[in-house]
């Protein structure tokens, strides 16, 4: 009876509705924009000098932003624009994850990033069906703006980047990608895992992820407003597609009419370097290529550190000619062509905030002494085994002014054959007492 | 590398949803532009001014969008806004008690009957009719939207429907 009336009443008020759709979703945009969004997280006299900066862009960017979408809505792509200037602010660690992209940048690397305007752009769900188990369901997206009229981005739960103002195609190294950078997983077989990137806005419609088998899908874009003027995508591959016949074989970008502009190929592991779980013959368990032939595996270098912690160097026959080696610095399974390629000698420390230090490095058969100089004066001498050599360096060469700035190799008349140089200076190598304060949170040893 | 694409059911699983509240915001607005604004037409007094309502409460709603906690639905937090636009609208930035309000249908002659049964019912169950058969909003958005609890706006409702059953009867009676 009730829905009875309730029906005779709804078509009574259908009767005398308004039916005319006179709505527009870009206007409700415009007059969105038409107010910058208030970042309370924010205080201070820098900031206000960028908010200030960021209050005359975002009108500009209003603008070109309207005018995208217009043009998005005339031509049909890009499907939706995310304004950025309109978009929430991230919260402060991921603030700080952005920051530390600048002040733990290598020399010479520093991306510039903007930490204060990064921005929570959209999250990414996927449902269970097909995808992997290590993979969470939500992506959140998150995007700076850098000094240079670059960006920086982070996805939650999967990788993020930089990527400079300059247009990719005048730079050789990534010529070959053209508008797309991407970053990516492995699984143990070496199987893309998780794919993620971006695509300066330009000629480029669609991104299409191929696989070996010969199927293909296309990845959904987020194209953002100025001033970031780029799409991002991200893409947890499927279990099913962790298969050598059917791996992720590459991700393009293509333009309009189907042209691929970009492309980043994820060259597939050979069976025989798909890593396996192995067994040393002392009893430990090693995930080690399959070609690394583990019970003939001979421990060749041992000795307890000052912290009293083990370093060690194993080596092994590499199925098909090479050598694999194990230590708990580096590994690695060169085949024999690699080897006779490799150079002279290649070695480094690897250290962290925590001792010990470690220097570790191979060399060819035809060196016969390497000879580690610091900056202080001391020389320490290494006779190579198998032509590997690890040592610790000590603690009264972590300071400044002492640190290790070279590795010269000799052969077995004394002459020098070759001359590795280390930068001393370069700061979160060496331990120390008290690491410095660097800045969003990021603490470090000089 | 060549081969054809897969089928839309056969394809690797993308997203499920752009899970951000632009674009819930968006989507709600391209199913409900229709109904919130005949609803906000009845407190505004024309259809014109209730889009402007409309567009200005939705713009609202994007621009402040982090406020949402997702506490209720957000269907009910953006009709709020519209709402609250639609009241600045008519009187100026001034603000009106919910209860002062006096909704009514835009154009009363195309059904003077329902005019007649609406009139007979108080003005926040009015309201809530509109809400409900403009609208299409459901009990628990309608008790967000007015601030009520949902048993209210269920009891509110059945009355307001039983008013108007009596009084669209008699009408029927009458033709």
């Amino acid at each position: 009876m009730t829905e009875a009336i309730d029906l005779l009443i709804q078509t009574r008020f259908d009767a005398v509705a308004n039916l005319a759709d006179d709505g527009d979703w870009n206007d409700v945009l415009a007059r969105a924009r038409s107010a910058e969004p208030v970042d309370r997280t924010r205080s201070g006299p820098p900031l206000a000098y960028l908010r200030r900066r960021f209050t005359r862009v975002a009108l500009i960017a209003a603008v070109v932003a309207l005018a995208l979408v217009v043009t998005a809505v005339a031509f049909g792509w890009p499907r939706t624009i995310i304004d950025f200037f309109t978009s929430p602010p991230a919260p402060r660690a991921i603030k700080n994850a952005i920051g530390i992209d600048n002040v733990g940048a290598p020399k010479g690397m520093n991306p510039r990033a903007i930490p204060g305007e990064t921005r929570r752009i959209m999250t990414a769900r996927f449902d269970d069906s097909g995808r992997h188990p290590d993979h969470p369901a939500l992506h959140t997206l998150y995007v700076a703006p850098t000094r240079n009229g670059g960006f920086c981005y982070e996805w939650t739960n999967a990788d993020g980047g930089c990527a400079s103002a300059k247009n990719p195609e005048t730079n050789a190294g990534l010529r070959a990608t053209g508008p797309l950078g991407v970053t990516w997983s492995v699984t143990n077989g070496g199987y893309p895992l998780l794919v993620d990137g971006w695509v300066r806005t330009g000629a480029t419609k669609t991104i299409e992820a191929r696989f070996a088998d010969g199927t293909t899908t296309t990845l959904p874009i987020n194209w953002v407003s100025a001033p970031i003027n780029a799409g991002f995508f991200v893409y947890p591959v499927p279990e099913e597609h962790q298969t050598r016949a059917n791996a992720l074989g590459s991700v393009v970008a293509l333009d309009a009419s189907g042209r691929v502009v970009g492309r980043q190929t994820f060259p597939l592991t050979k069976a025989l370097d798909e890593d396996v779980m192995q067994t040393l013959p002392d009893g430990t368990k090693y995930s080690l290529p399959r070609s690394a032939i583990a019970a003939r595996a001979r421990k060749i270098i041992s000795f307890r550190t000052t912290t009293g912690s083990r370093a060690y160097v194993w080596v092994m026959p590499r199925r098909g000619g090479g050598l694999c080696f194990l230590s708990n610095r580096m590994d690695g399974c060169p085949s024999a062509y690699w080897l006779a390629r490799s150079p002279v000698f290649n070695g480094g420390v690897s250290g962290s905030t925590n001792p010990p230090l470690l220097f570790s490095g191979r060399a060819k058969p035809e060196v016969a002494r390497i000879e580690l100089r610091y900056q202080n004066g001391e020389r320490e001498r290494l006779t190579p085994i198998d032509g590997f050599v690890l040592t610790e360096i000590k603690p009264t060469h972590y300071a400044r002014g002492k640190r290790l700035v070279a590795a010269v190799a000799f052969d077995r008349r004394g002459t020098a054959i070759f001359t590795q140089r280390y930068e001393p200076n370069t700061g979160g190598i060496y331990p120390c007492k008290k690491p410095t304060n660097r800045g969003y949170g990021l603490k470090m040893c000089p | 590398m060549n081969g054809g694409s897969l089928k839309n059911s056969q394809r690797p699983s993308l997203y499920l949803t752009v899970d951000d509240l632009a674009a819930r915001i968006e989507q709600l607005y391209r199913e409900r532009f229709v109904g919130f604004r005949n609803a906000v037409a009845t407190v505004s007094g024309d259809h014109e001014s209730a889009r402007d309502a409309v567009q200005e409460g939705f713009a609202r709603a994007y621009r402040s969008r982090e406020q949402f906690r997702g506490e209720g639905s957000l269907e009910g937090w953006v009709w709020r806004i519209v709402f609250r636009a639609a009241l600045e609208h008519r009187n100026e930035g001034a603000p009106v008690p919910l209860d002062q309000i006096e909704p009514n249908l835009v154009e009363p002659e195309r059904d003077p009957a329902l005019v007649e049964a609406l009139a007979q019912l108080p003005s926040r169950r009015r309201l809530m009719v509109f809400l409900r058969y403009f609208a299409d909003l459901d009990y628990a958005t309608i008790a967000e939207a007015c601030e009520v609890e949902e048993g209210t706006v269920a009891a509110t409702l059945a009355q307001a429907r039983a008013a108007l059953a009596t009084s669209l009867e008699r009408e029927g009676v009458r033709s």
